[in-house]
């Protein structure tokens, strides 16, 4: 087997994990709340048998939080769907942008920890770029990682994407500490490298705005 | 006597209809979403259990633990979390937590683990009490 293959492979599978993770997370927390108003619900029953008045706005209220909790659960799990079926074809035409949405929704929750604001600016033009949709959003999360782990005291990270000829650029800004780095390869590990070079992107930093810059190419050559 | 505790818990909603149930149930409870508001709070009150997520963008469960910890070795601290491994349960007994439990929680079973903490943090407050008796009573050259 081809050991870069098999790198990109381990990597996949990390990153299909810390994402099914943090969704799995997200999911619990549905399922409590709409645990505790079943309960609730049950409570006023079992109140109302004894002789209790029945509460008719507080049931309301009850079935409003189950509704906005179904709502909630279904917006997680259309997402696992959509990155679910990242993974069904090995090129195609990607919207950057939609990517980038995907991964935050994502991974909001591991986002939530680090306790950084994230601004993303959809772009007014499309950023479209033919790649492999699982591995473009694997890379995504690999600069969003970087981001926010090292982020500026201010602790803000804004990202937007703009489109070029030959290229489309996503930009990270709010990383004072990628000015630093001297080589792209000291950004990432060995698995984010892999990545990298297997879409054919590339790192650049701009030491004046303390950003990082994704740039990948429209039509990539690989995988 | 009334169980007092204070939930600490990122998801409003969650914590808003537990303690509606735990209050109908008879017990005193307050509730944060905020992990460092409740480190204040408990620097000004005492609970017989604190009910704490484990996962929490402010400031994560196992700290919040910790310095619960650090301030009152005696507090009584039930952990929640959407995923019990055996792992993070010793984990967190080592850093003194009284329990972990998984979500959805099941109220009948919290219920009882608040009744057991009061019941601990009772023995200990009578045990220290003890102590300072025998230590005044030691002290004194009768």
């Amino acid at each position: 087997m081809n050991p870069q293959m098999d790198l990109i492979g381990r990597t996949g599978l990390k990153f299909f994990g810390t994402m099914t993770a943090s969704i799995s997370h997200e999911l619990k927390n549905v399922l409590a709340i709409i645990n505790e108003n079943a309960g609730l619900m049950k409570d006023l029953s079992l109140m109302a048998r004894k002789g209790a008045p029945l509460d008719l706005d507080k049931v309301d209220k009850i079935s409003s939080r189950f509704e906005q909790q179904v709502a909630r659960a279904d917006h997680i799990v259309k997402g696992l769907n959509q990155f679910a079926h990242t993974i069904d074809t090995e090129v195609k035409p990607v919207e950057v942008d939609e990517a980038l949405e995907m991964v935050l929704s994502l991974a909001h929750r591991f986002i939530a920890m680090q306790n950084c604001a994230m601004e993303f600016k959809p772009s007014e033009n499309p950023c479209r770029v033919n790649s492999n949709p699982f591995l473009l959003n694997n890379l995504l999360w690999f600069c969003l990682e970087y981001a926010l782990e090292n982020p500026g005291p201010e602790k803000q990270i804004g990202i937007n994407c703009v489109s070029l000829d030959a290229k489309v650029l996503v930009s990270f800004t709010g990383i004072p500490e990628a000015a630093e780095k001297i080589h792209p390869c000291h950004l990432f590990s060995e698995e984010g490298t892999a990545v990298l070079q297997i879409l054919g992107a590339e790192i650049e930093f701009n030491p004046e705005t303390n950003s990082m810059i994704l740039g990948l190419a429209k039509n990539s050559k690989n995988p | 006597m009334n169980e007092k505790v204070l939930l600490i818990d990122d998801e409003l909603e969650f914590i808003e209809t537990l303690g509606e149930r735990m209050k109908s149930r008879g017990m005193e409870v307050s509730s944060t979403v905020s992990p460092k508001e409740g480190l204040d709070i408990v620097e000004n009150e005492s609970f017989d259990a604190i009910i704490l997520d484990l996962k929490m963008p402010e400031m994560d469960g196992m700290e919040v633990l910790k310095r619960l910890k650090n301030k009152n070795p005696d507090i009584q601290v039930i952990l929640l979390t959407g995923n019990a491994t055996v792992q993070k349960g010793i984990e967190a007994m080592k850093l003194g937590a009284m329990d972990l439990i998984e979500k959805p929680v099941d109220i009948a079973a919290l219920t009882e683990k608040i009744k057991k903490a009061q019941a601990r943090k009772m023995i200990l407050v009578e045990k220290k009490t003890q102590e300072k008796i025998e230590k005044i009573i030691n002290s004194k050259a009768w």
